[in-house]
């Protein structure tokens, strides 16, 4: 049970690479990147010119027309449109994606055993566990009775969760945006392209949001604003990496209580929630980029 | 929670590849394919509103043609009729007259055909009268008697006639 119910607010290192420790969500990152680009990849290859696009061009038209079409709902404007697609496509996959893969099975439960001991120690501790059971089993059957005392069970049970506790088992992959670091990048990025997209829209009179000295109101406006902006990469990242790290603890929770079935609903609404998270994130950039574009007097 | 700006800035490059990867190998050049396509449909849509007014001043033509070709037909068939009556009455009068010409030819030939029985019937008449007048007499009579007497019968049917 204790292995079951592995909840980490954080991720897990799993190895190091030149003094930067991989986590699990890493991992799990650079495995939705790969899955990402592969597809792109393949895509490109298969691209042809044609009318009647079947199979695969025919499934990246349909993403890359519905992306186009909500973008260009917000944006109005095709010049935007193709500039903000490569952006919110890749928030709305990425992320989707990411959110999804935490669903699979193998993910949260394939654990690779990690602590101060070694394989052999391992081993070891595993075998010291069994035999302790089996001893508690063997002397209820040689005293002719079925019955295990409770004061037998805690005992063995004592025993196991003090060498598990040199033991622990981690998770090799978790969902990337169930790790706050993910979040932030994203939202790092999200809030930097604004101020980008909105410098090359507007010039350096992107900035008269920010600082203003036409009014005393709109000074404080403007330390509004750069304020807001700060507050936006917190919203965003904690936005995310609360529903989707809350989801998973749900899952886990709810599995390791009652196994069969009882969990499929919840499953569902994880699916839910991982599009809605996605598309949230993605729409709200959408939208910060497209006010960034206006100028101040516009908005 | 543990923030590390090492695993912040492995994903912020992590997704900027991805960005890019999206950007270059999906986006665009699936919406070069989309600016294409929708240049053949605006191409086709131009050629399609070119060939419909054509096709509407061929349908206006046509119409024109027709309403001419009604009238032209209506005046062939009027002038058809008059021509075929004019030759209808023509046919009557040279029929008629042709019908006339016969009809004296066959009186004349009736004439002609007329006294020849008649004349026939005369001589009939003779040999019966002669063949008659044989059996009275009762004896036949030699050529020279026969011949006189003939001559002389003859004439008097001549004079009766």
């Amino acid at each position: 049970m204790a292995a079951e119910l592995h909840i980490s607010i954080s991720a897990e290192t799993l190895f190091s690479i030149g003094g930067i420790a991989i986590t699990n969500s890493m991992l799990t990152s650079l495995v939705v990147s790969g899955l990402i680009i592969s597809f792109c990849l393949l895509v490109r290859t298969q691209l042809k010119n044609t009318s009647n696009p079947r199979g695969l061009q025919n499934f990246a038209e349909w993403i890359v027309e519905s992306l186009h079409n909500l973008v260009h709902g917000v944006t109005g404007d095709l010049k935007k449109t193709r500039l903000f697609l490569p952006f919110i496509g890749s928030f709305l996959l990425w992320i989707l994606l990411n959110n999804w893969l935490g669903l699979l099975p193998g993910v949260g439960t394939i654990r690779i055993l990690e602590g101060e001991t070694t394989t052999e120690e391992h081993a070891s501790i595993v075998e010291q566990v069994h035999a302790a059971e089996t001893e508690i089993i063997d002397d209820a059957h040689t005293q002719e009775s079925l019955v295990i005392s409770n004061e037998e069970l805690e005992t063995g049970n004592e025993t196991a969760a003090a060498e598990e506790h040199a033991v622990t088992a981690i998770p090799i992959f978790r969902p990337g945006t169930a790790d706050l670091n993910t979040t932030i990048a994203l939202a790092l990025i999200s809030v930097f392209v604004t101020q980008v997209i909105g410098v090359n829209a507007l010039g350096l009179s992107y900035f008269k949001k920010y600082v203003n000295f036409s009014s005393p109101i709109m000074f404080f406006v403007g330390i509004l604003e750069l304020v807001s902006e700060f507050a936006k990469v917190i919203s965003f990242a904690f936005r995310l990496f609360g529903n989707i790290f809350a989801g998973e603890v749900l899952l886990v929770v709810i599995s390791s209580l009652i196994p069969l079935i009882v969990p499929m609903p919840f499953y569902g609404l994880e699916l839910f929630v991982g599009f809605i998270q996605a598309l949230v994130f993605a729409m709200l950039s959408l939208v910060f980029f497209n006010m960034a574009t206006q100028s101040h007097d516009q908005h | 929670m543990d923030i590390q700006l090492t695993q912040i800035l492995f994903q912020i490059i992590n997704f900027s590849v991805v960005v890019g990867a999206v950007g270059f190998l999906l986006f665009k050049p699936v919406l070069k394919i989309f600016d294409e396509r929708a240049k053949r449909i605006a191409e086709g849509e131009k050629a399609a509103t070119k060939a419909q007014t054509a096709y509407a001043e061929i349908e206006k033509n046509r119409k024109l043609t027709e309403a001419s070709l009604k009238k032209e037909r209506s005046e062939i068939v009027k002038a058809a009729q008059a021509e075929a009556l004019e030759r209808k009455e023509a046919i009557i009068a040279d029929a008629k007259v042709k019908a006339k010409a016969l009809t004296t030819e066959l009186q004349a030939q009736w004439e002609t055909e007329k006294i020849a029985l008649f004349k026939k019937s005369q001589t009939d008449m003779a040999e019966a009268v002669l063949s008659i007048s044989e059996k009275v007499i009762a004896s036949t009579l030699d050529k020279k008697n026969a011949q006189k007497l003939i001559d002389t019968e003859l004439k008097e049917i001549i004079k009766a006639l």
